[in-house]
């Protein structure tokens, strides 16, 4: 077996298409409905162990203690539309911070999650005046992001959907990689960034830890007490039953305070040849080459690999 | 005698000139690079503090700049470029060790294909000067100095990877075939400006009077052509091939990503983007080098190409 590196994903591609790779480690993001035309069987789709969502600057205007108007923000986000027409790959929308798919944990749902957006839509409008915004009153701020095509088209579409539903008037800002995370760090220029992250083992501390006051990458400036004793308590907790519901607990008392704006989880997304069996799609995206084997010949289509969570 | 001892004496004036240049060059990339915004150890997941002072103390990045940069003088009076940054394990003369050879490969082949090519079909234009072959090689040439190579690239490699199934689509294992491809779009842009530049002057040459004086002494055609025009109508080629060759075999970024060619080029970029201030350091000098040696090289075969440039105090 050999793995050979890429720096370009369309070179990737093609040499996948010449027939010189087995699988690709990624596809070009804006070739969705290119692939799936040409490629239907080799496109393999799966939920991956990361959450993709905007943090908020709390130590800095307009966010400190303002959950009203992070709620608003967060509601005003289509994140079917955003999902579905804008990244188009198959991301699940998300409004949580844990992503699906972590051994029995499930994440505690807002209870906006069940309502439909024009719902979710009436409560931001009404949160944002709660706040002390209007039309004549507008809030501006900036969305932060690292040089990308698509943070640059999510970054967009957030900036116009908070434009349509709140009037919200929103400068892109886009930093190359370094420069973005010294302005992270030090929250001093930030107010809304990019965030995400791609988790290397399968726990909701992982993500949850994120946040502890003090931590090396809470760029949020999220500070609660409470939250530090919770994180403190999973972490000598034996109990798995248990230490999964002071897990929730964490999480619950997060969404509550809204530090970050759930977008969506993370899949991985790439080809695999026909005559690759012994795949099995998983969360961590860990492929264990003593599992791959060849068939020489496979004109029927390889079953679609299940989610192993 | 005097004409070499000449050359000579200007070889050496030129070689010491080298000193100031290449002084000013690490200077300038010396502070330029550590004024860039975040350093070569900030990460997403950021290091806690006792490491990171550990690391600068370890790198000497805790030092005031200018004992960073008069250690960093002392250290590259010996060729020694220090450790990578980002590529642990490698020290920065190891990463142009592995990737100037294949740089060094892609890229003389290119310029050597370009040479050829390019003065044959600039001659040939200038030959048949207002014909139909003249404007065809013509417009070939401005085609292929307008269009990118991010451009060629992938569609040579749709048409001879995917469609035909001829060439490898990418990667390298020092075989012939996987060069093709990358040798070619290199090639093209340069064959382009040799062209246009050889049919330029060789018109010029041509409408001078020693050429009249040749043909009136009734040589051959093919002799006037190839003893009398050719050397002078190069000169212009010559000086362009200097630093075109200096940036072709230091590696093309563009063509190595598409191409995926472990070369030279993408150390210049990721080296810059991860802050590895001594790979940036020791790719830069390399470069500036190659460049001083280029021209340097060029200048000598002006002299040997045009009696009337001979570096001879006399003049």
């Amino acid at each position: 077996m050999v793995y050979y590196p890429y720096e370009d994903q369309s070179t990737e591609l093609k040499q996948f298409r010449a027939g010189e790779l087995h699988w690709t480690y990624e596809v070009p993001n804006n070739q969705f409905r290119w692939l799936q035309a040409h490629y239907p069987g080799e496109l393999v789709v799966s939920p991956w162990l990361g959450s993709y969502f905007f943090g908020f600057n709390l130590t800095r205007e307009p966010f400190i203690d303002s959950r009203d108007l992070r709620v608003a923000l967060v509601l005003a986000l289509d994140r079917d539309l955003l999902t579905g027409k804008v990244t188009q790959f198959g991301e699940q929308p998300s409004y949580t911070l844990v992503p699906p798919g972590i051994g029995e944990y499930s994440s505690p749902q807002p209870e906006w999650a069940a309502w439909s957006q024009a719902e979710r839509e009436a409560e931001a409008q009404r949160l944002y005046q709660l706040a002390g915004y209007s039309g004549e009153r507008p809030l501006r701020v900036e969305i932060r992001y690292n040089t990308s095509e698509n943070h640059k088209k999510i970054a967009l579409a957030l900036a116009s959907m908070w434009k349509q539903v709140l009037g919200v008037q929103v400068t892109l800002v886009n930093e190359e990689w370094k420069v973005f995370l010294q302005n992270r760090q030090q929250r001093v220029l930030t107010q809304v960034f990019r965030a995400g992250w791609i988790s290397d083992y399968s726990d909701p501390y992982s993500f949850l830890e994120l946040f502890r006051s003090g931590h090396g990458q809470n760029d949020y400036g999220f500070s609660d007490d409470l939250y530090d004793q919770l994180l403190a308590e999973i972490a000598s907790e034996r109990i798995p039953a248990r230490r999964r519901r002071l897990m929730q607990e964490a999480e619950r008392l997060l969404l509550e305070e809204m530090p970050i704006i759930p977008v969506y989880t993370y899949v991985t997304k790439r080809l695999v040849d026909r005559h690759v069996r012994g795949w099995e799609n998983n969360v961590m995206d860990h492929h264990y080459s003593k599992h791959l084997f060849l068939l020489r010949s496979a004109d029927d289509p390889p079953e679609p690999g299940k989610n192993t969570g | 005698m005097t004409g070499h001892a000449g050359i000579l004496r200007h070889a050496i004036q030129r070689l010491l000139g080298v000193i100031p240049t290449l002084l000013v060059l690490v200077t300038i990339a010396f502070f330029l690079i550590r004024v860039a915004p975040g350093g070569p150890f900030d990460a997403e997941k950021a290091l806690p503090a006792e490491i990171q002072a550990n690391l600068n103390v370890k790198y000497h990045l805790d030092e005031p700049l200018v004992q960073q940069y008069l250690r960093y003088l002392g250290q590259i009076l010996t060729f020694d470029f220090g450790p990578s940054f980002q590529y642990k394990d490698w020290t920065v003369n190891e990463l142009i060790g592995e990737g100037f050879p294949v740089s060094l490969t892609v890229g003389g082949l290119a310029m050597l294909l370009a040479f050829v090519v390019g003065t044959v079909i600039g001659v040939t234009a200038a030959l048949r000067q207002n014909t139909a072959v003249d404007y065809g090689s013509m417009g070939f040439a401005m085609l292929g100095i307008s269009i990118p190579n991010f451009v060629i690239a992938p569609l040579l490699i749709l048409l001879f990877a995917v469609f035909l199934g001829w060439l490898p689509a990418g990667g390298w294992d020092w075989s012939l075939n996987r060069m093709v491809l990358p040798v070619i779009t290199l090639a093209l842009p340069v064959i382009a400006y040799v062209a246009r530049l050889t049919r330029g002057s060789m018109i010029e040459v041509l409408h001078s009077n020693f050429i009249r004086t040749a043909r009136a002494k009734g040589l051959p055609e093919r002799a006037v052509i190839l003893q009398h025009a050719l050397k002078p109508a190069l000169l212009p080629v010559i000086s362009f091939m200097g630093p075109a060759t200096a940036g072709l075999i230091t590696g093309s970024v563009i063509v190595e990503r598409i191409y995926a060619i472990p070369g030279l080029g993408s150390y210049f970029v990721q080296g810059a983007l991860n802050r590895d201030y001594t790979l940036v350091m020791g790719v830069v000098i390399f470069y500036g080098l190659l460049i001083i040696l280029l021209n340097f090289t060029v200048d000598m075969l002006y002299a040997w190409l045009n009696p009337k440039i001979r570096y001879d105090e006399k003049r």
